[in-house]
């Protein structure tokens, strides 16, 4: 059989090459520029990003299949992709400040972020479990090494710790998945989705879509798999930590959201309700005690991959409400890690007494970071209380009001940690000297992601027909 | 009955609280004189007007003597709609002239009395509000009107009773008046609220007195859980009245508030507010008439309260205390009478003890001006030399409130026996009697201990005639009082005559005056030459504890004040507040979650091996949970 | 309606937030120009809301001023706002004490002058938001929202213990909302499975048959979360922190309107959504009311700080309102509304009189004072007037509340009305000892000899509020006659037996509004 370029579809996948080549460029550029330059890896990774979301916008109603069906271009891959590079751009804004001082080599630096990102995309972009389980080594091992790419030994530290358990999740991954081949013959979800209810759940397939899920719960990180949120995030570079909690875990959301759409519910969905639960209840109880902004947040990420979960079980409505509870919450959170990175004076990040009377100092900064844990607490009138709204009222429609309740009973409890923040920012006396306020990229970043943690609920409706749109693509 | 609309009526009280409004915006600018003559003459003219009314009302016929005045509609709520209106018949004429009359005398001497003090034009604007919402309790045309000025003169009178604040005493006296006063009014505005309540279910919303007496028996059927509707209304409402009118077990609040000026103790705490309870009920004669059974509590109580009142009042020391146990008695008196169905000879007795008790208390205080505030009559003595008007005015007072003929006294006194006892009560009959000659007793003793025997330290001087002259007219009226024929001109107050024979009467007669004899010679007898101390030992026991006013208010004090304060402190806020609500529920489960996590904390122990081995149990958890149903 | 009255009721309520975002520009240290806009902004946001007492019309018993512009179709959630004859004067009430209390604030508030400021009118927009709304969506992003600048005013302006204060405050009212938050949603289902149609308009909620053991829970969520505002014992210990805590004007809006909003949930929201479950529950409700009232009382007699002593007295008068509400008699009902704004005043003004104390003294401990009479008879005077219409004497407004809700809860429940009563009593307890201790007596403490009386400034704002105090207690019918007409409509809700609809209707109770009437 001959084929020719076409039959590949190449032109599906242009984004995510294009964004290989960048990568490479910046890379290959950034060897010979003399120290002095360097930082114009940065500004090439930026200008070449900020292209190709354009062109992204530009085919934004392109459908296709590329390889023979490993890609699928669609409405739903097409919401992710904005959402990823937009992410990605975000974390490039809001770190280049930071590499340009040169903490780290610039270009492997981007180079890696342009990788995980092309990781990301393919992996919202794929039918195939096999497919899947590539992009997301693609994405992952890059963020192993941008984990420590400080190179310090706190980042060497994360970066093990990551890598080491990381691959444990791999390993399983690719075991369940050996499991459900055998079993079915197949690893295409589409297919799988189709035949599963004539197939007999045999304790293999059972098994091996175990492991599956366990794969992904350790990306998304659901108790009991999230162990190695708050070390690295702690150790890894505010900017990659940042790229970890929004982009890595709304990969592995959206992995562990193919899976769990092909699934049997009458055996699945006690798990998930499970699942869901603990991992709210123990993210939101273990954030409690937290004193470093970074780890809070960590914790913070995990209670929010339950409030995910929650969304899981709301049947379709409940989908498409995690699609717009990603953005709300890659907003929030970005901002968070963003402003840390401006105040942050160790490799550790920022504590909760560093930020005491940010409001004086830096009354925008604080107010900011105010909009983005009120966002995340869900209190209206901030985006986040639009997503949670948009998730729980699947969940109820489904009829899963206990676990609702549960869930909100834990936004109440993690009221305090989040408060804990606002009270050090607003009513607690300055102790740390002023930060600088400038028109930095960062700060004007983090204005921007405010303004959307602020309004984007208001205008949550097209977004929401958007994410049903998507959804209908991937059922 | 809209008829006899009289516009004239609004002014009897308003006039007062004009005065109130100007004492009490600019009264501390203007000069004394002329703040008292503000205060006094606005008296004046509401008494003028009072009088104006009055001549009014008797040119009308018989039947129709009622004279209304509907100023606008108060609260309209669905089908409640109580309109500020009064209402002016024969007996609210009769009290209305008492209580401007008196007033007005009151506020003149007051001028006098309180020439010098630094809040005089306070002072005269407190007592215009309170005549003020005395009038409009006494004008009112529905309950809910006369419980305004019900509560408007308890607030006067807390006031006044703590006028001189900085004494703290006298600060918690006034408290204490308006707080005992308050459960009284609580049980008012119950039974007010049960009233209403019952006539809206007969669909009757119209609650002026006219068309209450009307619809009352309507009602006279229906039953409350169980118990006499009617019956508990009386009784809710005679609650009210016992805290007015300092009745047991509500009277403890009157001694206490001899705190105040001597004039406000003659006006509010004698003359008129403290009677207003007796005027409530005479008002509702039509409900009390159809159940007896209430008004023989209304006996019970009364004659109770007149034998306590006596009975402390012999042996206390203080001028003015001695009066305000007599007032007690004197008020069980009229409840008597009330209680007899004679409501009639009531209201004629409040009137005539208006007078006596009036003059008896602005004696006493020009007695106390003239020893510069000395009020323990065993350091007094012989005055009657030097203050021979106040002794000649105080003389008559004494042997009317004695019961002596032909002064006022005699006659209400005499009449509320007489109807007691054809009500059938001897007991309550006899008691009385013997009340009538403790009250001369201790009257007597008073007078003997001011103004006889040798002085005993002060030497006095007498009072200014602007104290003086309203005396003397109050002192006339002790005398002329009782010819005032109020039992007929109230005859629809009358209530059930029994008739008895004019022999049983003559003898009735000639036992109460005998009973005030007895106890005057008695009084005279005792007082000499320390008899009084022998009796003393003889009887200490008993001594002691009507000296200690039988330990009513350190009962009291136990049950209703340090009781529920200790338990408002110690088991409600303390204790269950901040203890169990607060501190155990609301963050003692804020702590138990914290510490939860704080425990969970620990697992994140750092080392990457025990992520592992939490990772593999987590595998292997989920495969044991979905796959256990499979085993 | 004519032209202006049409978006009358939007500028009444945002006209706040416009003035904060007017502040926001203002240079933090231009103080007095910030004080004279906050102020000046406040006063205009009262003026224009005058017009909706004499616009209101009396006579009919549909929402006036209504607005009701399509916001999220496909969940039929709307811009949808109008009031009643009941919100009318929670609206007024409103924007009555807001300039009340940002004239309160002039001395009292030192620090970040422009951050307060602009939490206050926040604040003030927020609470209106609840009250004039009629989705319940929209309602629900009101009632938490004005929670932020709430707990920033006592968090950030407030005193010793502030912070826990202000956290305790956020986190009890959350507890109960986000319970509600889940009640709502499940409506919002059991509405469109019954009507075929998604909306959150508040008289949908009200058509929505809501089977009997379902609601009687959904009924609890809202009667945790709206008996924790009030609040209802024994849901109240997060009052006493958050009033000792906050600023005199956080108390006055806290006490004068946040109160308010539990019970106007209560009668907007929870009784015309689950009718029978509420009449059902009503003696239950009452009777927790009833024991408000009396523990309220001998708490608040047991305290030695004067702001907790009146905060105590708080949850002792909305007992009695909520007595008057869930007898649903349009005596009681009338009575608990007026009540409501009774409170607002009286309660709003002992809390000014306590700040002036405290601006004076810095503190509010009962025994660190006496005597005051001698040294401040005006302001001794105005503190009387105060005390009194609190403990609800006849001729003063607090009496007519009381009287109304006492006679008509008495149709329902006799008993429990007149153990009720017994609160009047106390009410004179403590308040009248409180008065004695700081107000009459010898002078004891030095630092009291030389504190000055009332400030031109101070009797600016404590006048008005007299005024209405007296002229209340003199003449409701005013005030009666504008609600009567909503009252009885309550009570008609209140009384529905509701049944499912014979077949599903078709177009959805959005833009049009008339078919919303009822």
């Amino acid at each position: 059989m001959n084929s020719t370029i076409a039959d590949i579809g190449l032109i599906g996948v242009a984004v995510p090459i294009l964004l290989v080549l960048v990568s490479v460029w910046v890379l290959f550029s950034s060897f010979f520029l003399p120290e002095s330059k360097k930082y114009w890896a940065g500004l090439m990774s930026l200008i070449g990003l900020a292209g190709i979301i354009f062109y992204n916008f530009l085919s934004m109603d392109l459908r296709m299949t590329s390889f023979y069906g490993a890609v699928t271009i669609n409405s739903f891959s097409q919401f992710l992709w904005i959402l990823f590079l937009f992410i990605a751009l975000i974390v490039m804004v809001i770190s280049y400040d930071y590499i340009k001082a040169g903490n780290v080599l610039q270009g492997e630096y981007y180079f890696l972020l342009f990788i995980a990102s092309a990781g990301l995309l393919f992996i919202v972009s794929t039918n195939d479990l096999m497919m899947l389980f590539i992009s997301l080594e693609m994405l992952s091992i890059s963020v192993y090494i941008l984990a420590g790419v400080r190179r310090s030994s706190t980042g060497a530290e994360a970066a093990f710790k990551y890598f080491l358990l990381g691959s444990f999740g791999a390993a399983m991954l690719i075991m369940g998945i050996a499991l459900i081949y055998g079993a079915t013959g197949s690893v295409n979800l589409k297919v799988m989705k189709i035949v599963m209810p004539n197939i007999i759940q045999t304790p293999f397939l059972i098994t091996g879509f175990l492991f599956v899920i366990a794969g992904f719960a350790f990306k998304v990180a659901l108790v009991p798999f999230h162990m190695w949120v708050p070390d690295v995030y702690e150790g890894s570079p505010t900017s990659v930590s940042a790229f970890m909690a929004a982009g890595v875990k709304a990969g592995g959301v959206i992995a562990l959201l193919r899976v769990f759409n092909v699934l049997p519910s009458e055996i699945y969905t006690d798990l998930f309700w499970w699942l869901s639960v603990i991992t709210m209840i123990a993210g939101n109880l273990m954030a409690l005690p937290q004193t470093n902004l970074k780890r809070l947040l960590a914790y913070s990420s995990v209670a929010h991959a339950g409030y995910i979960l929650v969304g899981f079980l709301g049947a379709d409505d409940g989908f498409s409400a995690v699609l717009f509870y990603l953005i709300v919450y890659s907003v929030a959170t970005l901002g968070a890690f963003a402003i840390i990175l401006g105040i942050e004076k160790t490799e550790k990040g920022a504590t909760i007494f560093d930020i005491a009377g940010l409001s004086k100092s830096q009354p925008v900064l604080a107010a900011s970071l105010s909009v983005f844990v009120l966002s995340l607490a869900g209190i209206p009138p901030m985006a986040g209380f639009f997503g949670k709204f948009y998730l729980f009222s699947s969940a109820i429609k489904a009829g899963f009001t206990g676990l609702v309740v549960i869930a909100v009973m834990m936004s109440a409890v993690s009221l305090y940690y989040y408060l804990r923040i606002v009270v050090a920012m607003y009513m607690e006396d300055e102790q740390s000297s002023a930060f600088p306020a400038t028109a930095s990229p960062l700060n004007i970043t983090i204005l921007v992601l405010m303004f959307a943690a602020v309004f984007l609920g208001f205008i949550s409706e097209p977004f929401l027909t958007m994410a049903k749109e998507a959804v209908k693509a991937i059922l | 009955m809209e008829t006899n609309i009289y516009s004239l009526l609004k002014w009897i009280p308003f006039v007062p609280l004009m005065g109130f409004i100007v004492n009490g915006l600019i009264g501390r600018k203007l000069p004394e004189k002329l703040a008292g003559i503000i205060g006094s003459s606005a008296i004046g003219i509401s008494f003028i007007i009072s009088i104006l009314s009055f001549l009014k009302l008797i040119n009308l016929p018989e039947g129709e003597r009622l004279l209304n005045d509907r100023l606008y509609t108060w609260i309209a709520s669905g089908n409640l709609n109580i309109s500020i209106s009064l209402h002016f018949d024969a007996l609210s004429a009769v009290m209305a002239l008492v209580v401007s009359g008196v007033s007005f005398l009151i506020h003149v001497y007051s001028i006098g009395y309180m020439a010098g003090d630094k809040g005089f034009s306070r002072y005269f604007a407190y007592l215009n509000l309170f005549v003020f919402f005395m009038l409009i309790l006494v004008l009112a045309d529905s309950l809910l009107i006369m419980f305004v000025g019900w509560e408007g003169v308890g607030l006067c009178s807390y006031l006044l009773i703590g006028f001189w604040y900085e004494d703290n005493e006298k600060a918690s006296a006034g408290k204490k008046a308006f707080i005992v006063n308050r459960v009284g009014d609580a049980g008012f505005i119950i039974g007010l609220i049960l009233l209403f309540y019952l006539l809206g279910n007969k669909g009757i919303f119209a609650f002026d007195f006219q068309s209450l007496s009307h619809h009352i028996p309507l009602i006279a059927g229906e039953s409350f859980f169980g118990i006499n509707a009617l019956f508990l209304i009386g009784l809710l409402l005679f609650l009210g009245a016992t805290g007015k009118s300092a009745q047991f077990p509500l009277y403890v609040w009157l001694p206490d508030a001899m705190a105040g000026p001597t004039p406000v103790s003659a006006l509010i705490h004698a003359a008129t507010m403290v009677t207003a309870g007796v005027y409530m009920l005479t008002r509702m004669y039509f409900l009390y008439e159809l159940v007896p059974s209430a008004l023989s509590v209304v006996l019970a109580v009364g004659c109770f309260t007149a034998v306590l009142g006596a009975t402390i009042g012999l042996l206390q020391t203080d001028i003015k205390k001695v009066l305000a146990y007599s007032t007690i008695s004197q008020i069980g008196y009229m409840f008597m009478a009330v209680g007899a169905g004679a409501f009639a000879a009531g209201v004629f007795h409040l009137m005539t003890h208006a007078f006596f008790k009036a003059v008896l208390f602005l004696g006493a205080g020009s007695v106390i001006h003239g020893l510069h505030g000395e009020q323990d009559m065993r350091k007094m003595g012989g005055l009657r030399a030097d203050m021979k008007w106040t002794f000649l005015v105080m003389g008559l007072a004494w042997l009317a409130i004695s019961g002596i003929p032909p002064f006022a006294g005699f006659f209400s006194k005499d009449m509320i026996l007489e109807s007691v006892f054809a009500g059938g009560n001897k007991i309550i009959w006899f008691a009385g009697l013997i009340t009538a000659a403790m009250t001369a007793y201790y009257i007597s003793r008073l007078i003997v201990l001011t103004f006889f025997g040798e002085k005993r330290g002060h030497s006095a001087h007498e009072s200014p005639a602007v104290m003086t002259i309203p005396l003397g007219i109050l002192a006339v009226l002790c005398i002329a009082g009782g010819f005032i024929d109020i039992p007929h001109f109230l005859e629809k107050w009358e209530g059930s005559h029994h008739e008895i024979s004019k022999g049983t009467e003559d003898l009735l007669i000639g036992l109460s005056v005998f009973a005030g004899i007895a106890g005057i010679t008695f009084a005279f007898f005792i007082q000499k030459s320390g008899r009084a101390e022998r009796v003393k030992e003889t009887l200490s026991s008993v001594y002691t504890v009507i000296l200690n006013k039988f330990y009513v208010d350190e009962i009291y004090d136990y049950l209703f004040v340090r009781t529920p304060r200790w338990f408002s402190d110690k088991i409600c806020f303390r204790f269950f507040d901040a203890g169990i609500i607060d501190g155990g529920i609301v963050n003692g489960s804020a702590r138990i979650v914290y510490n939860i996590g704080s425990i969970l904390r620990r697992l994140q122990s750092g080392n990457a091996q025990s992520y592992a081995l939490i990772f593999v149990a987590g595998v292997v958890m989920i495969i044991y949970f979905v796959l256990k149903r499979f085993i | 309606m004519d032209g202006l009255f049409n978006n009358l009721l939007s500028i009444v309520t945002f006209l706040p937030a416009a003035g904060a975002l007017i502040l926001l520009f203002i240079p933090k240290d231009k103080n007095q120009l910030l004080k004279n806009v906050a102020l000046g902004i406040s006063l205009l946001g009262f003026l224009v809301s005058i017009p909706l007492y004499f616009g209101y019309n009396e006579t009919l018993t549909e929402m006036q001023f209504v607005v009701n512009i399509p916001w999220m179709q496909s969940l039929g959630i709307s811009y949808y706002i109008g009031i009643d004859g009941i919100s009318l004067f929670m609206v007024l009430l409103t924007t009555f004490l807001a300039p009340i209390s940002v004239l309160s604030s002039f001395n009292y508030i030192q620090a970040r002058e422009k951050e307060y400021y602009i939490s206050l009118l926040l604040l003030e927009t927020g609470i209106l938001g609840v009250f004039v709304v009629l989705d319940v969506f929209l309602f629900y992003l009101f009632w938490e929202a004005m929670l932020i600048p709430m707990y920033l005013i006592i968090g950030v302006w407030g005193g010793k213990r502030r912070i826990y204060a202000a956290v305790k405050f956020f986190i009890y009212t959350m507890i109960g909302s986000l319970l509600m938050l889940v009640a709502i949603i499940m409506i919002f289902f059991l509405h469109h499975e019954q009507f075929g149609f998604y909306s959150f308009n508040l008289f949908e909620f009200y058509k929505t048959v809501i089977p009997g053991n379902t609601g009687f829970w959904l009924f609890l969520a809202f009667v945790l979360a709206f008996g924790i505002k009030v609040p209802v014992f024994p849901f109240h210990t997060w009052l006493p922190d958050a009033h000792v805590e906050a600023p005199t004007a956080g108390s006055v809006i806290l006490a004068g309107v946040l109160l308010k909003m539990g019970v106007y949930g209560f009668i907007r929201f929870a009784v015309p959504i689950f009718p029978e479950t509420a009449v059902a529950a009503a003696p239950y409700i009452a009777l927790i009311g009833v024991v408000g009232i009396i523990y309220g009382s001998l708490v608040a007699w047991s305290q030695d700080d004067v702001k907790k002593l009146v905060a105590y007295s708080s949850v002792a008068h909305l007992g009695v309102v909520m007595l008057g509400v869930f007898a649903i008699q349009v005596n009681a009902v009338e009575g608990a509304v007026l009540q409501m704004v009774n409170h607002g005043l009286s309660t709003g003004a002992l809390f000014l009189i306590v700040g002036m104390l405290y601006e004076r003294r810095h503190t509010r401990i009962i025994d660190d004072f006496g005597g005051l009479a001698k040294i401040i008879p005006v302001f001794s005077v105005f503190f009387m007037i105060v005390m009194l219409s609190s403990i609800g004497l006849p001729g003063l407004n607090g009496f007519v509340g009381e009287f109304l809700i006492l006679f008509g809860a008495f149709h329902e429940f006799p008993v429990l009305t007149s153990i009720g009563v017994l609160g009047i009593v106390l009410s004179a307890v403590y308040m009248l000892s409180m008065y004695q201790r700081v107000i009459f007596g010898r002078v004891t403490k030095e630092e009291n000899k030389n504190i000055k009386d009332m400030s031109p400034r101070e009797w600016a704002y404590m006048v008005p509020v007299i005024a209405f105090i007296i002229f209340i207690g003199i003449y409701p019918t005013p005030f009666l006659r504008k609600m009567e007409t909503s009252v009885n409509e309550f009570i008609r809700l209140a009384g529905i037996v509701k049944s499912a609809p014979s077949e599903v209707k078709s177009n959805p109770c959005g833009s049009a509004q008339e078919e919303c009437g009822e």
